[in-house]
């Protein structure tokens, strides 16, 4: 079966800096996958490349079977690629129902129909008794919510998630892992998450990537690449990487 | 041929006071991100101050020129804590047109006060002096004196900027006010020193058109949209862009002259008998258009 | 079909808004029949002009966010085309709009393709530096009447000529130009409950984000330009025949342009009434300062002062504009 999304040898720099080195991985339809790594490892770079945001020095990008390197990223989003963003400013004209129905009058142009989509969308996010109140009146995890309900407005069939849980308590953590389990499994949008946090991580995917300095270091099963001394060391050090190899080999851990 | 390197020496010369009065409003963008459409205001107003000045006190307008640093640094001190640091933290919207009300403010304060009419001067030592170099070269001693002064007005900011700490605080403050702030610069200061030397830079570029351009209140819009393309053409915030840019763009407005003076000779057709000369300045605007779109940081910017 | 649905609907307007609203269209189409002086007639004709044009710039400029500071030369695309087409050619007025408005969404398309590329402060100063061509351009050619502009000869006409537009009696104006202003509003509500509303919203608001939802934001820019400049030529015909003598000076200065972007920041940017009530303000002040003040030689230029001080005021410190003040108090009350 062809994939969802083949990333091939993608390179990005800017200027002297290499933010993205010969990355190369696949992303199955349906699937649910995370990329992680320290910060400035290349991740949202990584995604801005693959969202047609950047453009890419070497490499290509298979989206839905049609080469969209080099595309921009508009069409992009229209070919069923949708992606959220970290962190924005917003002039904060919209309201919540309104920033709903701009994802949706992707796919139609009637008023009437963006609005009953839009509804519909709220509803299922439980975030429709917000839907008068502006953007940024809302807490963070509500905005949260917006963001992505504003994503599902364009009915993708692949969504890119930029930390979704950053600033969440682990209360609205785990609400935003069963919206994405519901999207993933019950909508069956193939979803790529960037992500810090590894309980969520490990929860939710099956498979990793691991990016460290632009370069993917590692790839698999969350467990096992987690246990890996490269991406260990990538994110604590040295140090702990050498001390965590050493007390692996005494005592394996136990699976879960 | 002659004609060639006479309008070349024109267009430089009157090309240094564009950069000078490009200079105060690059140094303000930069400082702030406020365009500021009251520039060309100042300048009028330091033709006035001039005017009035040798004037009344019979002495040649060059000798004035302090006189009319000071008044533009007051002038700009004025409008910045009277009125523009309000605008800083509204939409641009309002920035843009709050400029524009105080660029009517002051010129129709001029119009009421002064009248319309044009007034010129030429008295003092340099008239009707001229400096000959031979090959067309022809320098009109009041011009070249502009032209000198335009100069040393310009090395002065630049050692400001570039060779003093308050100079490097200015250049901290445009890069990033609020990591400025937090060692210690007083942004409010930087922001009122960099509308003083705004001001003073307009005014005594107005001053040093007295002898050779007639005084009216209207004068300011042609300066600061020539302004406006030599800031676009030089880079915004970048000085040494704004000499160059100016006399790139003093020499462009040599060229629709030097356009009538060739067709006239070989007998063309083209523009059927229209002049171009009328277009000196509409050029200057064409200019601006297609620097924007071909390279919008210009030729020295860094901020885009 | 649907398009024309949304023009008309105003549901999502709180009801009290739309009952003032109706009812000042109310007291507009009665003005007329009430006594009025010659002067507070020309005001109010100017009223409806002008808030016409500030509704168009406000497509683009309100809700789209991009400061078009070069409104006025599309007006005098408008003005002279009709003008000239009713000079020469006796041309009807219904003809020479449309062609007016061709030409100027052409010149639109022209420059806004590589103006779009600009933001913020540079695209302003563009905008003025392609009027300000276009106003030189006008000022030296003789097609046009250069610097004199054009007169249209009134006694050629027998009024009322609905075809050509000329009246003698205002009140005939005042009547087309009040029709002109309600169909404006219903298009500038279909606008923004359209699509291209929404659109244009998102871009102001973020345009990254816009892009990241599939927007074309070069091209919805473009259109709405189109929509802009539409407004504002179809009007300027109009103006052209009720002034009936058009220079460049008068109608295509970087004054009238700043004007029309005034009224709609005044108003309130982004609305549907903002320009209305920015204008509705702006005009009556202009009118009156200027028979007032301006008329008295000893005082030249100080109706343009206090005009300079109103601008001064507004920009710092209520730029949202009497409809962001409105907003405002309406979201603590009501949230």
């Amino acid at each position: 079966m062809t994939p969802m999304l083949e990333v091939r040898n993608l390179t990005k720099r800017f200027g002297g800096l290499v933010a993205n080195d010969c990355i190369s991985f696949e992303v199955a339809s349906g699937e649910l996958l995370s990329v992680i790594g320290p910060n400035g490892a290349g991740k949202t770079t990584l995604f801005n490349c693959i969202a047609g945001v950047h453009r890419t020095e070497a490499g290509c990008i298979i989206f839905d079977g049609k080469d969209i390197t080099g595309l921009r990223s508009h069409e992009i989003a229209r070919m069923g690629l949708t992606r959220t963003f970290q962190v924005y400013a917003a002039s904060g004209d919209l309201t919540v129902k309104e920033n709903v129905m701009v994802g949706c009058f992707m796919r139609t142009s009637s008023r009437s129909r963006a609005s009953s989509q839009a509804d519909g969308i709220l509803k299922a996010f439980q975030i429709s008794r917000l839907a008068d109140n502006l953007l940024n009146e809302l807490p963070i995890a509500a905005q949260k919510r917006v963001v992505m309900a504003t994503a599902m407005g364009t009915r993708p069939k692949t969504l890119l998630l930029d930390e979704v849980a950053a600033g969440l308590v682990p209360q609205e953590v785990e609400e935003i892992c069963s919206l994405i389990r519901f999207i993933n499994t019950d909508m069956g949008i193939t979803v790529i998450l960037i992500e810090h946090m590894m309980e969520m991580v490990t929860k939710l995917c099956r498979r990793v990537i691991v990016l460290d300095y632009g370069r993917k270091i590692a790839e698999g099963e969350p467990e096992s690449v987690l246990a890996t001394p490269d991406v260990i060391k990538a994110y604590l050090g040295e140090k702990y990487a050498r001390e965590y190899s050493e007390r692996i080999k005494k005592c394996p851990p136990s699976s879960t | 041929m002659e004609i060639l390197l006479g309008s070349l020496t024109s267009g430089l010369l009157i090309g240094t006071i564009f950069a000078l009065v490009a200079l105060g409003l690059t140094i303000i963008f930069g400082m702030m991100d406020i365009v500021n459409f009251a520039h060309g205001e100042f300048l009028m107003l330091g033709m006035y101050t001039t005017l009035f000045a040798s004037g009344a006190f019979k002495i040649d307008p060059l000798l004035t020129l302090p006189l009319s640093a000071g008044v533009g640094m007051i002038l700009g001190i004025v409008c910045y804590k009277g009125f523009v640091r309000f605008l800083l933290r509204g939409p641009m919207v309002a920035q843009l047109l709050g400029t524009f009300g105080l660029m009517l403010l002051l010129r129709n304060i001029a119009l009421f006060a002064f009248g319309s009419e044009d007034r010129t001067i030429s008295s003092g030592v340099l008239v009707d002096r001229v400096l000959d170099f031979g090959m067309g070269m022809v320098f009109p001693a009041t011009k070249l004196a502009a032209g000198i002064f335009s100069i040393l007005a310009f090395s002065a900011v630049w050692l400001l900027m570039n060779r003093t700490r308050t100079g490097k605080a200015m250049l901290a403050t445009a890069l990033n006010p609020q990591g400025a702030r937090y060692m210690g610069i007083p942004t409010e200061r930087m922001n009122m020193l960099a509308w003083a030397i705004g001001g003073a830079t307009a005014t005594v570029a107005g001053s040093l058109l007295v002898n050779f351009w007639s005084v009216t209140p209207f004068v300011g819009l042609l300066f600061v949209m020539i302004a406006f393309a030599t800031v676009a053409l030089g880079g915004f915030g970048s000085v040494p862009g704004a000499l160059v840019a100016g006399i790139l763009i003093g020499m462009i407005t040599e060229v629709p002259g030097l356009w009538d003076f060739f067709s006239s000779l070989t007998g063309s057709r083209w523009m059927a008998g229209v002049s171009m000369t009328p277009f000196k300045y509409t050029l200057v605007y064409l200019a601006y258009f297609i620097i924007m779109l071909v390279r919008p940081r210009g030729l020295f910017g860094w901020k885009r | 079909m649907e398009a024309l649905k949304t023009a008309f609907n105003f549901s999502d307007l709180p009801r009290s808004e739309l009952i003032i609203a109706a009812l000042a269209c109310l007291i507009m189409a009665a003005f007329p029949v009430f006594p009025h002086s010659s002067f507070a007639m020309s005001t109010m004709i100017q009223f409806f002009i002008f808030s016409l044009y500030s509704m168009g710039w406000n497509t683009i400029g309100g809700y789209g966010g991009q400061v078009d500071l070069g409104q006025a030369q599309f007006l005098g695309i408008g003005a002279y085309t009709t003008s000239i087409m009713l000079i020469r050619w006796d041309a009807p007025f219904w003809v020479s709009m449309p062609i007016g408005v061709f030409i100027a969404v052409c010149w639109s398309f022209i420059i806004g393709y590589p103006l779009f590329r600009l933001r913020g402060h540079y695209f302003a100063i563009a905008s003025i530096a392609t009027s300000l061509v276009l106003k030189d351009l006008f000022e030296v050619w003789k097609f046009v009447g250069a610097s004199r502009g054009l007169e249209i000869p009134v006694t050629r006409f027998k009024s009322p000529d609905l075809l050509h537009m000329i009246f003698l009696n205002d009140t005939y104006y005042y009547y087309l130009i009040f029709c002109f202003f309600l169909i404006g509003i219903l298009i500038i509500n279909g606008f923004r409950r359209s699509r291209l509303g929404f659109q244009l919203r998102a871009i102001k608001d973020n345009d990254e984000v816009a892009r990241s939802l599939g927007i074309n934001v070069r091209w919805a820019k473009i259109k709405t330009y189109a929509i802009a400049v539409s407004f504002v030529s179809a009007i300027g015909s109009f103006h052209a025949c009720y002034i009936k003598n058009i220079e460049p000076e008068d109608t295509m200065s970087l004054d009238i342009s700043i004007l029309i972007a005034l009224m709609a920041m005044l108003g309130g940017v982004g609305s549907l009434w903002g320009p209305i009530i920015g204008a509705a303000i702006m005009i009556p002040m202009k009118s009156y300062l200027k028979e007032l003040l301006g008329a008295r030689s000893g005082l030249v230029g100080i109706d343009l002062i206090i005009y300079a001080s109103v601008i001064m005021l507004i920009s710092a410190f209520e730029p949202r504009g009497i409809w962001g003040i409105v907003g405002r108090a309406r979201r603590r009350v009501g949230a």
